[in-house]
């Protein structure tokens, strides 16, 4: 069997793993080289260490309390919305995704509009002249974002759990409570510490709301910005880099080994609705209104964007105004463009690499795919400033970054300085959430259907073709859309690399919000949030058309046998 | 075709699973792979059909080595444990598949699919998902999958495991008769005695990678070769017999004392423990019994009636007919009289 379609295999596997080498590992690697090998020694202890170290506390405060305070609501919000029964709970269930779809840092905007300096409720109507700057900004806009990030996950476990322990418990005489806290929780606990690992490792990563809305309290990541923007300090970047990279690292690790299960995106929902039937009236309207208190909050956020992108000017002049639309129509149009470019191309070759490559490493016994998997989920625990480092560190030298030390007399600038630098960056970033998705497929993929096809005179090629790519489109769907919403939203990994030409979308919005232009700023995250819904829109109907096509015909067989 | 297979074994890793088989399947014969799980019948399935390499011996199809070729060109239709069918294709889709590879005219295919499910009874589906057929349809589906491209053997992995019991028998009525009609060389590869004897030309029993046994059905369950093959095919009564053989002589069968010599393997080593097999069947409970027990429990399961027996510290298990009728009375811890029918021969065997 040592055919030439074997050869095309092996032949994408090693090209691969090259790349993703080359790509993720190196770049984090240098980062580490960078910041410690080059020259002041003396230096660190003495000047940057306690520096890095008020940083680092701030950084690990904020991502403790984020943690904790997310979690806890996106626990909730995830019992209340899909085990009790109220009116009104499926428009909350949508209504609660809503900041998926746009900039993390979204909600700063409707933070200031309302309680900025000038801020409606805290200057126009209490007359205060208090900042809301600082730690507790920070913590309450992180808490509103990334509980939605814990409600989807926690919410997808409690959907998928088997009823049958939790009915053996009620039968053998234990009380909701005692069900609750003795079967179902603990049968959550890997996705609720996914949930906890992702929002700390988010909490960590977001430099963007602590330089917004903190004021003089900065973070670890804040700083690594600031040092790049402001100061071009590389070196104190990656210093501060490595210390932003050792927690995340350790959080990721720590939760993957201890719960032994990795995000897993599954398809598989449990027919069977379960709700409970007796809450205590007091926990019932507590869990509601808490959870109401939530989803409000997001209404609010958007409410107020919406309301501020047509206001002329806020905190001074509250009038109608189209001036913002107008100005962004003529203005920035083009990162709006470049934006929706980058997010297609990298949902569509980011999320076919990483199904294919979970194609070869489950069917195929190469050498090193344990390896590989490590490697290729790294970017999950690296924060995308970190990486950004990275690659401003390693690709400023030319051929790659080879040229440093086979062509120290080149030009100082060749990958990066171009476009393609972020499309890479972006791609070898999230290829691990295709992976992820092909491996979550694959378990319920019979894995003799394979065997059945050559059994039948299948080539290894036909076999691919025929029988493995459509079982895996479902996968590659889930990880296309979330490429594509997470690319149109991302910030950090790209925000070093990106040249005038290539501005893109959130880009913009940052820097217009760092300027303190809310109107403008409100109104490019209104039409962002838009694009990205509209796109999302448009991918679910060419994803899905043959079955749209066949209920639409159903539909029609149906109407017409009324007829008769 | 007839198919030879010549000193195989197979490893997985340390783990031999197939300890030098040799086996002769005639053209036109099913043999029956039987054994428990891990046994390696699945394995030597799999060698045989190219789906994994062999590891050492050599497999021969009408005289010819066909050890290196690669499962595509061996032309061994296999229908899989959980059928394996190809979710995201119709009926007719799955079962054209192999044509479609084999670049046959459309035209054709469209027939023989048609005919094909005719054979297998599932006239009219070919439109339907295969998440839409219950577990029989599937496994007809499957069935015509394989035999759909005439193939020169058929491997059949386990393939009603699956099923209720009832569909079990009505199925594997229709391989039999489907593979009897076409001749076509057939292995079939189950843990369950009793379809392993309805359904083969002869059987081959494997332990542990081993194979224990080939023989007719009629053979291999009146001649076990040991005591692994004798409990395996149905229900055994295996008294161990000591050195001076002092069951043969409470059972008066005083003829068995000399015949050590029957029992296969048994004049190689004496040392071996012995037993002396007879089965249910061959147990008769009646008032006019020459020997006499305690009964320890039973059960009726409708025709027959199982009552075992305590019989000088060995335990008789042995089968009523028609109990209901037959005026016998068994209640737990009463006593009961029985003969023991032991005519015809190898009823000694070693461990």
């Amino acid at each position: 069997m040592q055919s030439r379609q074997s050869f095309i295999f092996k032949l994408f596997y090693i090209l691969i793993s090259l790349t993703i080498i080359y790509f993720v590992l190196l770049p984090i690697v240098s980062v580490f080289v960078y910041g410690l090998l080059s020259g002041s020694g003396t230096d660190l202890s003495n000047q940057i260490l306690p520096r890095i170290w008020k940083y680092m506390k701030n950084s690990l405060q904020v991502a403790l309390f984020v943690t904790v305070i997310a979690t806890s609501f996106g626990l909730l919000a995830s019992i209340t919305l899909w085990r009790v029964n109220f009116w009104g709970r499926k428009l909350m269930q949508v209504l609660v995704l809503m900041p998926l779809i746009s900039p993390p840092f979204v909600g700063t905007v409707a933070f200031i509009m309302l309680f900025g300096k000038r801020g409606l409720i805290t200057h126009s109507l209490l007359g205060l002249e208090i900042s809301p700057y600082g730690f507790h900004g920070i913590v309450t806009m992180q808490s509103i974002g990334l509980a939605t990030l814990a409600y989807l996950l926690i919410s997808s476990a409690i959907r998928k759990t088997d009823v049958s322990p939790e009915e053996a418990a009620r039968n053998l005489g234990a009380p909701e409570k005692k069900v609750f806290l003795t079967i179902t929780l603990p049968l959550m606990i890997p996705e609720i510490t996914v949930a906890a690992m992702l929002v700390f490792l988010t909490s960590m990563a977001d430099f963007a709301t602590p330089i917004i809305i903190g004021g003089a309290y900065q973070t670890l990541a804040s700083d690594l910005y600031i040092q790049i923007t402001g100061l071009y300090n590389v070196q104190m970047a990656s210093i501060t880099g490595i210390f932003l990279f050792i927690p995340c690292f350790a959080a990721f690790f720590i939760q993957r080994h201890y719960s032994g299960k990795n995000l897993v995106y599954s398809q598989y929902v449990s027919p069977e609705r379960i709700e409970y039937q007796q809450v205590k009236p007091v926990v019932k309207f507590m869990l509601i209104g808490l959870s109401s208190l939530f989803v409000i909050f997001v209404v609010f956020q958007y409410a107020f964007i919406v309301i501020g992108a047509f206001t002329e000017h806020w905190g001074y002049n509250y009038a109608f105004s189209l001036r913002h639309l107008e100005n962004i129509l003529n203005k920035n149009l083009a990162s709006f463009v470049n934006s929706v470019k980058l997010a297609v191309t990298v949902g569509f070759i980011s999320s076919l690499l990483g199904v294919l490559l979970a194609y070869i490493i489950k069917t195929k016994d190469y050498p090193l795919t344990r390896q590989l998997d490590l490697v290729v989920t790294l970017p999950a625990a690296t924060p995308g400033i970190l990486l950004g480092i990275g690659y401003l560190v390693t690709f400023r030298y030319p051929l790659l970054g080879i040229g440093k030390y086979v062509l120290p007399g080149f030009e100082p600038v060749i990958l990066l300085g171009t476009g393609i630098i972020i499309y890479l960056i972006c791609i070898y970033r999230y290829i691990y959430i295709g992976m992820k998705a092909g491996y979550a497929l694959m378990e319920h993929v019979n894995p003799n259907l394979e065997l059945a096809a050559i059994n039948l005179g299948a080539s290894e090629r036909r076999v691919f073709f025929d029988i493995m790519f459509p079982l895996l489109k479902p996968a590659f769907n889930a990880a296309f859309l979330k490429n594509f919403t997470s690319t149109m939203t991302t910030l950090g990994a790209i925000v070093f690399l990106l040249l005038p030409k290539n501005k893109v979308a959130v880009q913009q919005i940052f820097q217009i919000m760092t300027s303190s232009e809310i109107g403008a700023a409100a109104m490019m995250a209104l039409l962002l949030s838009l694009l990205s819904l509209v796109f999302l829109a448009a991918f679910q109907l060419l994803l899905n058309y043959e079955e749209i096509f066949k209920r639409l015909r159903e539909g029609r067989q149906w109407v017409s046998s009324l007829r008769k | 075709m007839g198919i030879e297979l010549k000193e195989i074994t197979q490893k997985y890793g340390d783990l031999i699973a197939v300890n030098n088989a040799n086996l002769f399947i005639e053209d036109g014969e099913m043999i029956a792979l039987l054994g428990p799980s891990g046994c390696g019948k699945t394995t030597l399935l799999k060698t045989i059909a190219g789906l994994l390499p062999l590891h050492q011996g050599s497999i021969l199809s009408n005289e010819k080595d066909i050890s290196n070729l690669p499962p595509q060109a061996r032309n061994a239709a296999m229908v899989f444990q959980n059928y394996a069918l190809f979710p995201h294709m119709t009926v007719a889709e799955n079962i054209a598949y192999g044509l479609k590879i084999n670049k046959c005219a459309p035209s054709l295919i469209k027939k023989k699919v048609e005919e094909i499910l005719d054979i297998v009874e599932l006239p009219g589906l070919n439109q339907r998902k295969i998440s839409e057929l219950s577990g029989g349809q599937q496994q007809r589906v499957a069935l015509a999958r394989a035999l759909v491209i005439e193939p020169a053997m058929l491997l059949f992995d386990e393939p009603l495991s699956n099923l209720d019991q009832n569909l079990r028998v009505s199925m594997r009525r229709m391989i039999r008769k489907i593979q009897q009609e076409y001749r076509i060389t057939s292995i079939y590869v189950t843990h369950d005695q009793e379809e392993a004897m309805s359904i083969s030309d002869r059987i081959v029993v494997m332990k542990d990678g081993v194979i224990q046994q080939i023989g007719l059905p009629g053979e291999v369950y009146l001649n076990p070769r040991n005591r692994f093959v004798a409990e395996f095919m149905g229900t055994a009564n295996l008294l161990e017999l000591n050195e001076d053989d002092e069951i043969i002589q409470l059972l008066e069968c005083g003829r068995w004392a000399s015949s050590r010599d029957n029992c296969p393997g048994g004049e190689s080593n004496n040392r071996q423990k012995r037993y002396l097999l007879f089965r249910p069947e061959d147990v008769e409970v009646g008032a006019e019994g020459n020997f006499e027990g305690t009964v320890i429990w039973h059960e009726t399961i409708g025709s027959v009636t199982r009552v075992s027996i305590d019989f000088a510290g060995n335990e008789i298990i042995a089968e009523i007919r028609n109990y209901y009728k037959s005026g016998i009375n068994c209640t737990i811890g009463e006593k009961i009289r029985f003969n023991i029918d032991l005519a015809g021969d190898g009823h000694i065997v070693p461990d």
